[in-house]
């Protein structure tokens, strides 16, 4: 992997600050972080301790892991502060053991990590938690704050991680990179990115949209999710849907269609159909395979407007996504919205979350979504045993309280729910889970 | 515009501007092995359109027509022939 020279500082990007203020608003309503988490399912042995010299070596030589994250004199851009980087040694990674091994639940060590708090401002970024079962399988969840990585870039460290194990000399030290939106050289160039976006945001007319825990619910986060792993028959069948009905390169519309209808399934079953459903889906700035595409966040949003009257069609609605898709591509709303989260970089984390809260009477959206395809394909192997699966919890604020994201790994699709306690109940989280496999398989 | 026209403009558009390549990607390179996904096609399909003046319909695009910057340019001349 590429080296760069290792800055004393490294600025936040403007997705990071966009991340980091829904840390700040989940730590204060909320009493947890805003963390996202990787689970790796590793089947027979794994070694923990292998493991935890691993985690350890690669965090030693890049000081970014365990950097506390402050603004320069408490004002500018905030900074990981690099040659303050907390101890190696004090990155959690904790040892559990169990008997069973669930097919569908996490192990509770692993709610109990996604829902507490990880302190950017003393460098604690980072978790590992490891439950080893009698039969020497294990599954393991790497948590961060969620700005130290997005989702690509999760998979790309647990690549690094797999290259390390398996050659003792390859070199630990990851590059950092720079931003890669490019950066309009005008404030008022800035203003007017950064309205065209908010202009995206709330569509052609102002609708009403409602979650499924309702706005600015400012209660304890207790979220919990739930794996559905797929045969690779019936993943067979996703796949030619998918190419056949959304295109070789946008499967990610085919997967928010069906997750959009599993919402509306449960509102039907509310009786309570919103006026539209919004839902932000995040595009990956960097190109692929070029250099620092590990640390920082390099995201931007689209908005994803949708009727309830268009989701009655499984197909039709997949054809709304994408003339909405590639009207935001034409019209520059990527590049918008990475400037728009620049723009206000400088501005106090709270003035983020009130901004994005404003124009839906305290809702950010209907629900959260990702599609991240094939997961971590390089890698194999990690410290003595096969990654069996893979899958991501990115964390859901308690409102809006839902989140469906779905991954590949050796042609299973994994089906990951996470909602907030109390947010969707049970029986809805069955209906939910039916609608989009339903539409998913074309039954 | 001759298809080697055609040719030339998407590979210096990929080359230069939307991906993340060295001296090893050449005209018969496979896109996705380069690096193309979603984003990175809608904007050639963009740079294409102001080129040509022709959209090219997305839901043409097969991974065959995306295993080269060749093949992929016969395509989209195939729809300026058309249009």
């Amino acid at each position: 992997m590429a080296k760069s020279t290792n800055p004393s500082a490294v600025a936040l990007t403007g997705a990071d600050c966009f991340l980091r203020a829904f840390d700040a608003e989940v730590r204060r309503h909320s009493d947890a972080g805003h963390l996202a988490q990787l689970v790796l399912r590793m089947g027979p042995g794994f070694s923990s301790d292998a493991f935890k010299a691993l985690l350890r070596s690669v965090a030693r030589a890049n000081p970014i892991m365990r950097a506390p994250i402050r603004r320069r004199a408490a004002i500018g851009t905030p900074q990981y502060r690099l040659h303050k980087a907390r101890p190696v040694d004090t990155i959690p990674i904790d040892v559990h053991r169990r008997d069973l091994r669930s097919d569908t639940s996490p192990p509770a060590p692993f709610l109990h990590r996604l829902n507490a708090t990880m302190s950017a401002r003393d460098g604690l970024l980072l978790a590992a938690d490891i439950v080893e079962y009698s039969d020497t399988s294990a599954d393991v969840a790497l948590t961060w704050l969620h700005l130290l990585f997005d989702g690509a870039g999760s998979e790309r460290f647990v690549e690094h991680l797999a290259r390390c194990c398996n050659d003792p000399e390859y070199d630990r030290r990851i590059e950092i990179g720079q931003p890669v939106a490019k950066q309009p050289t005008t404030l008022r160039e800035r203003a007017n990115m950064a309205s065209a976006w908010h202009a995206a945001l709330i569509g052609d007319e102002p609708r009403t949209i409602a979650s499924p825990a309702g706005p600015l619910a400012r209660v304890p986060q207790q979220l919990c999710y739930r794996w559905t792993q797929l045969e690779r028959e019936q993943t067979a069948i996703i796949r030619e849907r998918s190419r056949r009905i959304a295109g070789v390169l946008t499967p990610m519309l085919f997967y928010l269609a069906a997750a959009i209808r599993g919402h509306q399934a449960v509102a039907r079953h509310r009786n309570q159909l919103p006026e539209k459903w919004l839902v932000p889906l995040p595009v990956n700035l960097r190109p692929k395979g070029s250099a620092g595409e590990i640390f920082r966040s390099h995201v931007a949003l689209i908005w994803f407007h949708a009727l309830p009257s268009q989701a009655e069609d499984f197909e039709g609605l997949i054809e709304v996504l994408k003339q909405q898709r590639i009207t935001a591509i034409k019209n520059g709303h990527i590049e918008a919205g990475a400037a728009a989260m620049d723009f206000v970089r400088m501005a106090p984390a709270r003035v983020f979350t009130k901004l994005a809260r404003r124009d839906y009477n305290g809702e950010l959206c209907s629900f959260f979504f990702a599609f991240t395809d094939e997961f971590a394909p390089q890698a194999r192997q990690l410290c003595g045993a096969a990654i069996e699966s893979g899958s991501h919890v990115p964390s859901v604020p308690p409102s809006p309280g839902s989140n469906v994201v779905a991954s590949l790994r050796d042609d299973r699709l994994t089906l990951t729910q996470i909602r907030q306690h109390g947010a969707l109940s049970d029986e809805e989280d069955e209906i939910l889970r039916a609608q989009v496999l339903a539409d998913l398989l074309g039954q | 515009m001759t298809r080697d026209e055609l040719t030339d403009i998407i590979f210096s558009t990929l080359s230069k501007e939307l991906l993340d390549v060295g001296d090893d990607f050449s005209r018969d390179s496979d896109l996705m092995a380069f690096g193309l996904d979603s984003l990175t096609l809608t904007q050639l399909l963009l740079a294409i359109e102001e080129a040509t003046g022709v959209w090219v319909d997305e839901s043409t695009i097969t991974e065959q027509s995306l295993g080269s910057t060749t093949a992929f340019a016969e395509l989209v001349h195939g729809q300026i022939d058309k249009s």
